[in-house]
């Protein structure tokens, strides 16, 4: 966050920087599996997305991957396998999760395997959303406010989501209480980026919903690093692929998470 | 080891046998003009042999008992000749007068010091007062930093960075010292300008290898800055007013002949032009910065002077109350200078560092401050022992005291959503013995050897970790105020021979070992102030650098070009890297965790070829080398290219005196771009675009090349008022050179990814007014 402020500051005082579209000659990786296995605290909250990776030049519909054998066990050994309802798509929409239970994730594909662990942590509740006119460099702009009180105890970690017009926010909010235990928690969601206009920041009228999950260590990590160094904007670290909790030949994350909702409309 | 102090000591007994029938001339060189003690100036005797004055002007010299001519001069003064007639020891202080400058024609003499055939000093390069003054910079700011890295070997860490890469070593690598005093973070402005004030320098040494052994403590390179004494003739003031500065210089004698004083101080006003901004989101904004170096001298009798030099220097800037950083050095330096005989010259210097940062936070319900701070006491006695024509011993002690305060942090309102959390304060003493022997054993074989003993111990209280491979901590040990956590001995050899082959070549070899024990976290590509500055520990070992060079010197055209080739090997030990996903503004105590360690390998070849003297001066400089890394858990266990690793580095300086009103200058560099990690592939994750990387540092920036123009013209002088005006423009070919090349999906179709390169300037002119009375 101070990066970005002083990255603003400088393009604010230079502005005479200047930004254009190049093409550049990038390699060609092999395709790697990726996988996005989330479980939630709700009823069709199990879903596992198989894809591969695509070429830099490549459009941003990915192959997805067919075949699987996927399963998830509970801490006290109960299987549920995962049926494929469309391609690449896995779920099991009875498979509800519970705080603190682990789940232990088992994908077989094309000969590989995959695990995977993570637990559900505690529910914090989600108090509320507002939007507020802030003052950002000069222009005022809509943001949203995720309110909730952090838990007295460390070690609680959460992502937001947020949608504008049922569209997803390009950007990825997360946060810990390392620094914040016990405390009342009003949290901006900002809209920002070098490639942000104004269509896709908050507007009068726009219908704003906002996730919060409680997620564990590992899937937080999972989120923070890709958000520090994998989403392609000079961010404040090295450039490099995000901390994932998946064990075998794979891309990507498997988090059981609470998950709540709300939603407000842009005054 | 043990051989070279054997050595030292058969070298040494044989001396008195060696010194018979001699008599010994010291003194202190000094400009006529100013009182200013000359550093490196010449003495010769007889028209050969003869010494170089010491960075407190200091020379002696042995000659035999009888009749002598003695020779001394210095770049851009007169020099002087003197018959003498010797029995006995004998003090010669000696005044140079200003060159005289006829009125109808162009000063066509040296602007910088000729590089020494003989000394086996190699890896040196000086930068001169002139240089820096004529050299055209971004927005007409005169900045040293700027000017070393358009010499080879030292490159500038980036556009907008004042961060320095040597011969392959990191930005943190370099010690910085003003009047000895390490300054932490040298830049201003977020490293747009470097905290070192042109107009109070007076002497700038970059030593790229064979690092003498008064010197340690960082791995690749010190930049030794010397600020002016203070005229102890007459009172001068000078300034400037630019485009984003102004600058004020003020020195002149306390009591003439025997103590002077100066201040000199600038100050930026890039919030000024915020402030005309109607807008109240913009003109609320704060961004500048001051600094000021202030320096008084005492010369308290024939073998007694005191010195008491300080900088302090401040950057504020801040978005409205949302944000803020303000962040700056201060150091100060007590020396005093002793000579306890003809023969042997003393200085003991008290020194203080200190270097801190403030954050400000207000953003919903976050209202915080984090402050962090790194402070040094050091204590150095050193002597320097003149023992016959044929031996000078450099020795000395010192111990430094560093206090580091990583983070803490404050809520700054009741209501803040954020705890208290303060870090444990580190501390740690530092100590050093050295000695060094330079001895001229043939007429054509000079040698310098000796050595530097290190002691790094990390003291309580505090705790201490043990961490597994994976990150994780394991064990936390309690240590109690005053306990030795740990303590690491080394020993660092330094060697350094030149053999001259006639009058106008020479050739010089060198080894040195150097050892770093505080090391710079930064896991940006770009520095930033809020860099962590980490101290050893039980799992964070010292860094460790081995560096041989070889170096050819050649001087040309009778003396009008020098031609310098120096080739270079170095390993690195204990190298620091954060771990992939580090939180890097973490505030833990347990900092091991995020860090892995690896190491280095850095080589390459540098080619000189300077001119000195006449209307065109100048050089051009060229580099070729390689610089990688290999760090366990970083890019799959291989050796990677670090991000400075550029295969060549060129630069070209020229500066030419037209006439006696206008002089003109202009630069060129062009560098290979940075190895820089690209995607190599993408994928989705949570309905978002991520970037695939397969390899670190794999790909390259686009190569960098700029051209900088500049001309001063002097205005019509009265008595004793001068001024001038500098123009120059930055960028003149308005080259769109990459500070980041960025991935995103494309705004106008969603299937789609693009690559964004953002330059920072374009053309930049800009005109300053200089004067002086």
């Amino acid at each position: 966050m101070q990066s970005r402020y002083i990255i603003l500051i400088m393009l604010a005082l230079f502005s005479v920087s200047c930004r254009k579209v190049i093409s550049l000659d990038l390699n060609n990786a092999a395709k790697k599996l990726v996988v996005e296995a989330n479980l939630t605290d709700d009823l069709n909250g199990c879903s596992v997305l198989l894809t591969q990776t695509g070429n830099f030049d490549g459009d941003n519909n990915f192959p997805t991957v067919s075949g699987a054998v996927i399963s998830i066990t509970d801490d006290a050994g109960v299987v549920t396998k995962l049926t494929e309802t469309s391609p690449g798509t896995y779920t099991a929409p009875a498979l509800v999760g519970k705080t603190g239970v682990t789940y232990r994730l088992l994908i077989a594909v094309g000969g590989d395997t995959i695990r995977s662990v993570s637990t559900m942590p505690k529910k914090v509740n989600f108090d509320q959303l507002t939007i507020t006119a802030d003052q950002i460099l000069g222009n005022t702009r809509q943001v949203a406010n995720v309110f909730y009180t952090d838990p007295e105890d460390v070690g609680h970690y959460y992502q937001f989501i947020q949608w504008k017009n049922d569209v997803k926010v390009k950007q990825i909010y997360t946060a810990d209480n390392e620094l914040t235990a016990g405390k009342d928690q009003q949290v901006k969601l900002y809209i920002y980026g070098g490639n942000v206009e104004d269509k896709d920041r908050l507007q009068s009228g726009d219908n704003v919903q906002v996730e919060m999950q409680c997620l564990d260590e590992a899937a937080h990590k999972y989120w923070f690093s890709a958000q520090q160094s994998a989403t392609g904007s000079n961010n404040n670290a090295v450039p490099t692929n995000p901390v994932s909790n998946l064990q075998g030949n794979a891309l990507g994350y498997f988090s059981a998470h609470t998950s709540q909702i709300r939603i407000v409309k842009v005054p | 080891m043990n051989k070279l102090l054997l050595l030292g000591l058969i070298v040494l007994t044989s001396i008195p046998a060696l010194a018979q029938r001699k008599v010994s001339i010291s003194g202190t060189l000094k400009s006529r003009s100013k009182g200013e003690t000359l550093i490196g100036a010449t003495v010769r005797a007889d028209g050969s042999g003869g010494a170089v004055t010491n960075e407190y002007g200091f020379y002696s010299i042995s000659l035999p008992a009888g009749s002598h001519t003695l020779e001394f001069t210095a770049v851009g003064l007169q020099g002087q000749t003197l018959a003498v007639s010797l029995n006995r020891d004998t003090t010669i202080n000696i005044f140079l007068a200003d060159e005289s400058k006829s009125l109808d024609e162009v000063t066509v003499t040296a602007a910088t010091k000729r590089r020494s055939l003989s000394s086996p000093q190699m890896g040196l390069e000086h930068v001169s007062t002139s240089e820096i003054k004529n050299i055209p910079v971004l927005l007409g700011e005169r900045d040293p930093l700027k000017v070393i890295t358009l010499l080879p070997g030292i490159k500038s860490a980036g556009e907008g960075n004042t961060g320095f890469n040597v011969r392959g070593g990191a930005a943190d690598q370099n010690l910085i010292l003003l009047d000895e005093a390490p300054v932490y973070n040298a830049s201003h402005l977020l490293g747009f300008f470097s905290t070192f004030n042109s107009d109070a320098i007076k002497d700038i040494n970059v030593y790229k290898g064979g690092m003498p052994s008064q010197y340690g403590g960082r791995l690749s390179s010190v930049l030794d800055i010397k600020m002016n004494d203070g005229n102890n003739q007459d009172y001068n003031v000078s300034g400037g007013i630019g485009l984003i500065s102004a600058k004020l210089n003020v020195e002149g004698p306390i009591q003439k002949d025997r103590s002077s004083f100066l201040v000199s101080a600038r100050r930026t006003y890039a919030d000024v032009f915020l402030k005309l901004s109607s807008d109240s989101t913009i003109n609320s904004n704060t961004l500048y910065f001051y600094d000021i170096n202030a320096k008084l001298n005492y010369i308290l009798g024939d073998k007694d002077r005191l010195y008491l030099s300080g900088y302090f220097g401040k950057d504020r800037m801040g978005v409205g109350d949302l944000f803020g950083l303000d962040w700056g050095n201060s150091t100060g330096t007590l020396r005093w200078n002793h000579i306890f005989s003809n023969k042997l010259f003393s200085n003991t210097s008290l020194i203080f560092s200190n270097y801190n940062y403030k954050i400000l936070i207000n953003s919903g319900g976050y209202n915080l401050n984090i402050f962090s701070q790194i402070r040094d006491w050091n204590i150095k006695e050193e002597l320097q022992w003149y023992v016959s024509n044929k031996h000078s011993l450099r020795m000395g002690v010192n111990s430094i005291y560093h206090e580091i305060r990583p983070g803490e942090v404050t809520p700054n309102s009741p209501n803040s959503s954020i705890n208290e959390s303060i870090l444990q304060r580190r501390h740690s003493l530092e100590s050093a013995v050295y000695l060094s022997d330079t001895w001229k054993a043939t007429d054509n074989l000079n040698i310098t050897y000796g050595g530097r003993l290190t002691g790094f111990s990390i003291l309580g209280k505090g705790d201490f970790y043990e961490v597994d491979p994976s990150g994780k901590v394991t064990d936390t040990l309690h240590y109690n105020d005053g306990q030795v956590v740990k303590t690491y001995l080394n020993f660092e050899p330094r060697v350094a021979l030149s053999y001259q082959m006639n009058a106008t070549s020479s050739i010089k070899a060198s080894y040195v070992r150097n050892v770093q024990n505080l090391h710079l976290l930064a896991n940006s590509t770009s520095s930033s102030p809020t860099d962590k500055w980490v101290a050893s520990t039980n799992i964070l070992k010292p860094e460790i650098s081995d560096q041989v060079s070889l170096g050819y010197y050649k001087n040309l055209w009778d003396n009008a070009y020098e031609l310098t080739v120096e080739t270079y090997y170095k390993t690195m030990q204990n190298q620091v890297d954060y771990r992939d996903g580090a939180d890097v503004f973490s505030n833990t105590n347990a900092i091991e965790a995020e860090l892995l360690a690896g190491k280095g390998r850095a080589y390459g070849i540098e080619w000189l070829l300077r001119k000195r003297v006449g209307r065109l001066s100048g050089w051009v400089s060229y580099t070729l080398s390689k610089t990688e890394k290999q760090i366990n858990g970083i890019n799959n266990d291989r050796w990677y290219n670090a991000t400075q690793d550029r295969t060549h580095d060129i630069a070209i300086v020229a500066m030419y005196k037209l006439s006696k009103k206008w002089s003109l200058s202009a630069n060129w560099v062009y560098n290979t771009g940075n190895a820089v990690t690209f995607p190599a592939g993408k994928y989705r994750s949570g309905d978002q675009i991520l970037f695939y990387y397969t390899e670190r540092n794999g790909y390259r920036m686009p190569a960098y090349h700029r051209l900088d123009l500049g001309a001063t013209c002097q205005l019509k002088t009265r008595k004793r008022w001068s001024s001038e005006l500098a123009f120059s423009v930055y960028n003149a070919y308005a080259r769109q050179n990459a500070y980041t090349i960025e991935f995103q999906q494309d705004p106008d179709n969603a299937d789609k990814t693009q690559a964004v390169r953002t330059a920072l300037f374009g053309l930049i002119p800009s005109v300053s007014y200089n004067f002086k009375f």
